[in-house]
Formats: C-alpha cells, sequence, structure tokens
C-alpha cells in the first residue's frame, strides 16, 4: 500500500505582525521539507531572508535566475549569514508575495543541505528561483524566516510539509 | 432474530448513530509515495518502472550527483522510447547570465530536463543538486505527456546552475516507465530518486 506524504506539520497565519517566524523541533522522520508562504511585511523597503538552525554564520550560497517583466538575469552570492527567499524585489506591504522551499534531504548529516526556493509577487517586482546550499552536514531541526527591516504584516501565513521518506 | 444492530462504545456504554463511533472520518491523502531509490554504488541509470496508472499526476523529486570530473545534464525518457519522440526547453541562470536553451523536435530524449548536477570536483562539500519533476496526466491517452521541472546546485567553487525545464513526450501512450540519466559518467552512490503518486 503506498505511503502517504505531504503531511502537514505546522501552520502559522499571523494574528499581529510579527518579527519572525520560526518552525523548531521539526521531526527528522521526512525526507524533504516544503514551506509555503504567502506575506507582507510592515515596510516597504524589507527583504524575505531565512536561516536554519538559527545558524548565522556565514554558510549560505545562493545561485537565482530571475524574471522582473523586462528582464532577466542571473547571480551568485556565496558565504552569507542568510538565505534571501525572494530576489527581485522587496517583500512590499501589500504585494502578498508568495514562496514555496523545497528542503532536500534535510535530516542527512553526510551532505551539505540544498534548498530549492520559487518566490512571486505579482503585483510588484518579478519571479525567481533559487537554488541555496546550506554548507553544514548538520540535520535541519528548525528553520526561520524574517524580513531584513521591519516585521511580517499580520495575515501573513507559513505552512510547513514534511514530505514521506 | 436480528431486527436492531446499535454501536455502543465499550468503555463509555455510549451509543452513536454512526459507525465512526465519535471517531474522526478518515481522509485518504492525495500524495502517495510510490518508491524511493537511493544508490549504494555508481550507477548509470535509474528507471522507475511498472507505473500504476491510478494516479492523476506524478512527482520525481531527486538529490543527485555524478563521478563527472565537472558536471553532468540529466536527461529523461519513457516506456524505454529511444526514438525522436520528445523535444524539452529550459530557462537557466550560472550565476552571470540567464539564458534559455531548447532541443529540436522528435529528439531522442528529454535533453536537460532534471538540469545539470554536480560531479566529483565538489566531492569535499556533500554537495548533491536538487530537483522536483512534475509529470502531467501522465495516464491520459488522449494528450502527450508534459514535464515540468526545477532544479539547481551551488557550489563553493566553479559554476553554479538553475533551470527551469520542460519536457514533452510526443505520444499518447500512458507513461509506465520513467527512465533518468546522463548525458556522460554515472550517478554516484547516494543519489536518491523517490517518486510519488498525486490523486486527482
Amino acid at each position: 500500500m503506498p505511503t502517504q506524504t505531504y503531511i502537514p506539520l505546522a501552520n502559522v497565519t499571523l494574528g499581529s505582525t510579527s518579527a519572525s517566524v520560526t518552525f523548531s523541533s521539526i521531526s527528522q522522520s521526512y525526507r524533504d521539507l516544503v514551506l509555503v508562504a504567502q506575506l507582507n511585511a510592515t515596510v516597504t523597503t524589507s527583504y524575505l531572508q531565512s536561516r536554519v538552525n538559527n545558524d548565522t554564520g556565514s554558510k549560505y550560497n545562493e545561485i537565482v535566475a530571475l524574471g522582473t517583466g523586462s528582464s532577466v538575469g542571473s547571480y551568485s552570492y556565496s558565504n552569507q549569514t542568510a538565505m534571501y527567499f525572494y530576489y527581485p524585489g522587496y517583500i512590499g506591504t501589500a504585494n502578498n508575495t508568495f514562496v514555496v522551499a523545497n528542503y532536500f534531504d534535510y535530516s542527512a548529516t553526510d551532505k551539505h543541505k540544498t534548498i530549492i526556493t520559487r518566490g512571486n509577487a505579482a503585483t510588484a517586482s518579478g519571479v525567481d528561483m533559487v537554488a541555496h546550499r546550506w554548507a553544514s552536514t548538520s540535520a535541519i531541526t528548525s528553520l526561520s524566516l524574517f524580513p531584513d527591516s521591519g516585521s511580517f504584516a499580520a495575515g501573513s501565513t507559513f505552512a510547513l510539509y514534511g514530505i514521506a521518506a | 432474530m436480528i431486527t436492531k444492530m446499535s454501536v455502543s462504545s465499550m468503555n463509555s456504554k455510549t451509543w452513536y448513530r454512526s459507525m465512526l463511533a465519535g471517531n474522526e472520518a478518515y481522509s485518504p491523502g492525495a500524495y502517495d509515495l510510490i518508491s524511493t531509490t537511493i544508490l549504494g554504488s555508481t550507477t548509470a541509470s535509474v528507471t522507475f518502472s511498472s507505473i500504476a496508472s491510478t494516479y492523476k499526476h506524478l512527482q520525481i523529486r531527486a538529490t543527485m550527483k555524478s563521478n563527472s570530473s565537472d558536471y553532468s545534464r540529466v536527461y529523461a525518457q519513457v516506456n524505454d522510447v529511444t526514438s525522436g519522440s520528445y523535444t524539452a526547453h529550459n530557462l537557466r541562470g550560472n550565476g552571470s547570465s540567464a539564458t534559455s536553451n531548447s532541443t529540436t523536435t522528435s529528439a531522442t530524449q528529454m535533453i536537460d530536463i532534471g538540469g545539470f548536477i554536480p560531479g566529483t570536483f565538489y566531492e569535499g562539500e556533500g554537495q548533491f543538486s536538487g530537483m522536483v519533476m512534475d509529470i502531467l496526466d501522465y495516464s491520459n491517452t488522449s494528450k502527450n505527456t508534459t514535464f515540468r521541472s526545477l532544479s539547481g546546485y551551488i557550489p563553493s567553487s566553479y559554476v553554479p546552475y538553475m533551470f527551469l525545464s520542460s519536457g514533452v513526450y510526443l505520444d499518447t501512450p500512458a507513461i509506465s516507465s520513467i527512465t533518468l540519466f546522463l548525458n556522460a559518467n554515472s550517478f554516484v552512490s547516494g543519489s536518491r530518486f523517490s517518486l510519488y503518486g498525486i490523486k486527482g
């Protein structure tokens, strides 16, 4: 009998503004994780950032390909202290920026962690796809999202799913 | 002669009109893990075969690495069809520029449908690519089958890659097998391939 998967692990809808959202004590019994978020910020000039295991070290590397509606581009960044989950522009206060993040083999302890994200904000800056690498072989036990300025607005939603092994 | 059948909790002797007896209804999920393969040795290709036609869509999730010295390209075929029955397109970025490529129509495989994956150059990093591939309406015999894939990796040195790929099998038989392979070299041990069925 097939194994059911795509298990909802946590669901957060902000009733008020929040400086960050963290999923902690993540079960290690899944193969991958999927994070789905739709959010706004309290200021117009904030970018969406993320960390795993509260690691503030210079361990985050990214390659981006994006389109803004008038141009396309690709960029790479190394040894950053956080991941950026939406590169084309600011989160915005009313853009309903939408991101999906796939964390592959998140509980493995013999490989760096590869995370693939897709982001878009229809009323604003564009679409992007990003491959991230967290340069650590530690299992991911927590992940957090935060704007680099201001806070998440009330009504922002965040859902975490476990994909069966 | 039984004239009445009632449901009763054994513990509380509570009577229920529903056979659920106070329990929540079971709601089967729509997303099933069909199989996972984790390579224990170097392997030239990975095939999901005898795929049941009972789902609406399929999804392959994979983490991959090759024994190439730099990188390898991930191709796919279905139903063991090796003739000119495929085409594919991609939008890719390499950290410097974004480009788009396509195969000629009627190619012998879906080229770059899984993007590029790192080779042994990155051996010390434990670096694998990540890929999510959706196969849409795979069992529908009135349409060609469409593939969509998001994949990428970022090494500490050398060129990174991010791919959004699409492909099509230019025939209408239901998909019963999918094979992933490389343009050259092989997948290495630790590479993982998981097939999921999505109900419709």
